[in-house]
């Protein structure tokens, strides 16, 4: 068995790794020196704490040129956010559309909705021009939900067109946004939206433990409660976000991690990290397209889905770690665009890029490659 | 020189409020509510000096945060 000490990491669609040395630093640095508990105390640690957590949504705020920094709130994941925003929002006895692309952690929760709200839903097909949505539009639609970008195939959807259709139908939108954040430019402001979900462990170089639900202007029910650290006599969660979807402890290390990984980004420049993903992609897609045995279902924005003859999945993804190449094979917990590929017997191997990846990275899966 | 406590809605208020107070040079402090004898079940404030208190009460009108003001009697 062939191990590499030094793993090439080709799976950052499910978490990115490594991180730039400014997050394991100042992650490091909150633990060791100050982490007390944000909004909890006023000792000099909780302030400072405190500091980091506001300063965490100020940045994102600027990242997504959302001018309400108050309406970020953190949660544990995307998933996490996408449960708030779904069950707070959706109300009982509607339709919501939803695509083709989405992940389990939009179907799920809304399969919930389906048994316990009567709600229902229909899957627009993401191959159709983005405005036939609106053929999908009934008198009980209420809701839009959708990703931005696929987990498996990499394919985009364009929040504006989605913003104006759901504006012009009355209806409400509510995005996941955690492969597409950190990735391309995702600016908020002026669109008409209910909530943006997204992953603070993927492109924006967080640590694993934090997530980020931004909120339009309407409230949204709460999925968890429980203390927030002000107004302790009042017995129901407050009615302002952040802290209305914060209950309990923040995991505050991991707001830290995402406040250096967001900065970070941010001094690269969304555009210089939009050319270099595109252009790692070209090559990605170049590479896998000279050889003959591979299977290339998608290589867009990052990720390329595909297979050897009529090997599983998860066997060719096992071979390649072997060879110290790390990917993931399997359907991604996402059934619908794997049931319209015809891939769910065999599943797919993904391969995710992120800005620090190299060229002889690819170079070196391609050589892998060819010789099995 | 006497300085006021107004209380905000959370700590992230708070924290909003001292950034723009300070962006104005106006001197800000965010203080826990229960440190300062104020018994309000839990809360966050930001502490002023007194003579700034119409100047910082126009600001937050202005972001339209809601406040309420207490004497510290310093």
């Amino acid at each position: 068995m062939m191990i590499t000490n030094s793993p090439i990491y080709l799976d950052n669609a499910a978490t990115s790794f490594p991180k730039p040395e400014c997050v394991i630093s100042s992650t490091l640095d909150c633990i060791r020196h100050y982490c007390g508990n944000p909004g909890r105390s006023g000792h000099s640690l909780s302030i400072t704490c405190a500091e980091r957590v506001y300063e965490c949504r100020e940045l994102i705020a600027r990242l997504l040129s959302y001018p309400f920094p108050e309406r970020i709130s953190f949660t544990h994941n995307a998933t996490a956010a996408l449960n708030i925003a779904i069950k707070g929002l959706v109300p009982s006895y509607s339709h919501c559309i939803i695509t083709d692309l989405e992940h389990n952690s939009v179907i799920r929760p809304l399969i919930k909705l389906v048994s316990e709200r009567m709600c229902r839903y229909d899957v627009f097909d993401s191959s159709l021009p983005l405005t036939r949505i609106t053929e999908l539009i009934c008198p009980e639609t209420k809701y839009i939900i959708s990703t931005l970008q696929s987990n498996v195939t990499g394919k985009q959807i364009d929040i504006k067109i989605l913003s104006d259709i759901a504006y012009s139908h009355n209806l409400g939108l509510i995005i996941d946004a955690s492969q597409y954040v950190g990735h391309y430019p995702l600016l908020l402001e002026g669109l008409h939206f209910d909530a943006v979900c997204m992953p603070g462990h993927k492109a924006l170089f967080g640590i694993q433990g934090c997530g980020a639900l931004v909120l339009g202007e309407k409230r949204c029910d709460t999925l968890l409660e429980g203390g927030s650290g002000s107004d302790s006599f009042n017995t129901e969660m407050p009615l302002l976000p952040p802290e209305r979807y914060e209950a309990g402890t923040l995991p505050t290390p991991s707001i830290v991690s995402l406040l250096c990984g967001v900065q970070f980004i941010m001094d690269y420049g969304i555009y210089n990290i939009q050319k270099r993903i595109d252009k790692l992609t070209e090559r990605l897609k170049d590479l896998l397209l000279n050889i003959p045995s591979v299977h290339l279902y998608a290589c867009e924005n990052g990720i390329a889905a595909f297979k050897i003859n009529k090997m599983p999945s998860e066997i060719l993804a096992e071979m390649l770690d072997k060879y110290g190449i790390c990917l993931r094979g399997g359907i991604h917990c996402a059934p619908l665009i794997h049931k319209k590929m015809m891939t769910e017997q065999e599943g797919l191997v993904r391969a995710s890029l992120s800005i620090l990846n190299k060229e002889w990275e690819l170079d070196r899966l391609y050589s892998i490659l060819k010789s099995i | 020189m006497k300085r006021m406590v107004l209380r905000l809605a959370s700590i992230t208020y708070a924290m909003k409020v001292s950034r723009i107070l300070k962006r104005n040079n106006i001197m800000a402090r965010v203080v826990k509510m229960s440190d300062i004898g104020v018994n309000t079940g839990c809360g966050y404030g930001i502490e002023i000096f007194e003579k700034d208190l119409y100047t910082v009460a126009a600001i937050l009108r202005q972001e339209g945060l809601e406040y309420s003001v207490y004497d510290d009697n310093k």
